[in-house]
């Protein structure tokens, strides 16, 4: 993935998260909370999910990360 | 119905991650009780967490034959499915039905994640997950005949009948061991567990690694917990009220459910199905015999 | 009924067995042959099987470490915590 998609990632990222700090901020009826939980959880753990992914792949010791050793699990 | 006013989104969500990490440690108990049977060390019991956690930060790669907007959103759907459920069950007491659907909304998650990748392995998952579909007559007769017994399908409805009248367990037997399984077919490595058997690679899994593997196996966690305390509410639920006595209650089937996965082969398919349809009708027999 | 009431509980029980998973391979790291009981796991649980009384997620760490130890390692010393925990608590 290049350089803009990653870029793209964290800024959705961070939208799809608005709703749920909102929800933590605001006092939202039952129903609005449930639709932002069931709707924006799953959205924002794959976005954060792909910023997280990017973040382990750029680190400098990915080479290290990635040599089998006996304790690797 | 009225909900009490601190329902609000901080703690819907803590509950959440409370059944995400107590999931886990389940499943991971699960493997590792199953290989103390086998005669292997076994796993560690955080290794279902970590394993989630692992692919949570790996690259995810999307073949080219995939539909790209559906192999995402479909897990995603299936996350949202299981999120939905556990609202519904463990933290308002809602709807028996809504959670019965969200089962059965799982069903065609498994047929879109297997369509999908495009993958012929895929594909024959995603084949046998509607054929498994035609198995869950046990999903019509659990409600079914819980609500003859006790005219509500509200869960809060059905503890309060089980605090008066006992619990149902003892009342319908058969229907427990019918929901059972329910249960047990959505256990890893069931007998049952026809669609991702290893004989077709990993079955409807077989091309989801990365990140999306990572949020599906967080959407099968939430699974395995919110149907566990349906099956306890629904038929302990006179007995088993405290949330303590509810995670000591699931740990002990999480132990029967590793016994009967560790001792029984995969079932082939139409065996699989003739089995559940057998369990079905028990339940129905049971009701002749009150 | 809440269940955060035990996310403290859940949350350093699975920290306690991550830190026991790193640390007892740093300490096995040759192929797995049968050991006798060791007296820092043992310790460690008998630790833990103490605090579950004062204060369970702590006790819940150290009883975590042990059980989340190398697979293979650390049976007896979690067994023995356990116990230990269970007399305390009839007893007390």
């Amino acid at each position: 993935m290049g350089k803009e998609n990653e870029i793209k990632n964290k800024i959705l990222a961070i939208v799809t998260s608005i709703p749920l700090l909102l929800g933590i901020f605001l006092n939202l009826p039952l129903a609005v909370t449930i639709a932002i939980l069931v709707v924006f959880v799953p959205i924002s753990t794959y976005y954060v999910g792909l910023v997280l992914m990017a973040r382990a792949k750029n680190k400098e010791d990915e080479e290290k990360r990635k040599k089998i050793t006996f304790t690797g699990y | 119905m009225y909900y009490p006013v601190n329902f609000n989104l901080i703690y819907i969500l803590l509950e959440i991650i409370t059944a995400f990490i107590f999931g886990g440690l389940l499943l991971g108990l699960h493997r590792k009780v199953m290989a103390r049977i086998q005669g292997r060390p076994g796993p560690p019991i955080v290794q279902h967490l970590l394993h989630t956690f692992k692919f949570y930060i790996k690259e995810l790669s999307i073949p080219n034959t995939s539909s790209m907007p559906l192999y995402v959103a479909i897990v995603l759907a299936m996350d949202a499915v299981w999120i939905l459920a556990l609202i519904v069950g463990p933290i308002l007491g809602g709807s028996f039905l809504i959670i019965i659907m969200c089962y059965a909304v799982h069903k065609v998650a498994e047929h879109g994640i297997g369509l999908a990748s495009g993958s012929p392995y895929t594909k024959l998952g995603s084949t046998r997950a509607v054929l498994s579909a035609t198995a869950e007559m046990p999903l019509i007769a659990v409600p079914a005949l819980v609500f003859f017994k006790t005219d509500t399908l509200l869960l809060d409805g059905i503890i309060n009948y089980q605090i008066v009248n006992g619990s149902l367990f003892t009342q319908l037997p058969l229907v427990a061991l019918a929901m059972f399984v329910l249960v047990l077919s959505k256990t890893p490595y069931s007998p049952f567990g026809i669609v991702w058997g290893k004989d077709i690679v990993s079955g409807y899994k077989t091309e989801h690694f990365g990140v999306i593997r990572g949020v599906m196996m967080m959407g099968e966690i939430l699974a395995f917990f919110a149907l566990l305390w349906c099956f306890i509410t629904i038929f302990f639920g006179g007995i088993i009220t405290a949330p303590l006595a509810y995670m000591v209650a699931m740990t002990g089937i999480t132990v029967i459910l590793a016994f009967i996965c560790a001792l029984t082969p995969m079932v082939a398919p139409y065996h699989a199905v003739m089995i559940q349809w057998i369990f079905a009708i028990l339940a129905v027999v049971n009701v002749l015999l009150i | 009924m809440a269940y955060f009431d035990y996310l403290p509980h859940l949350v350093l029980f699975t920290i306690g067995t991550l830190i026991g998973l790193e640390i007892s391979y740093k300490w096995h790291s040759e192929p797995f042959v049968k050991k006798k009981i060791e007296p820092v796991p043992l310790i460690l649980a008998l630790i833990g099987g103490g605090l579950m009384i004062f204060y369970a997620p702590l006790g819940l760490l150290f009883i975590g470490f042990v059980i989340g130890m190398r697979p293979g390692y650390g049976i007896y010393e979690s067994v023995i915590g356990i116990l230990f925990a269970l007399i305390l608590w009839v007893t007390l």
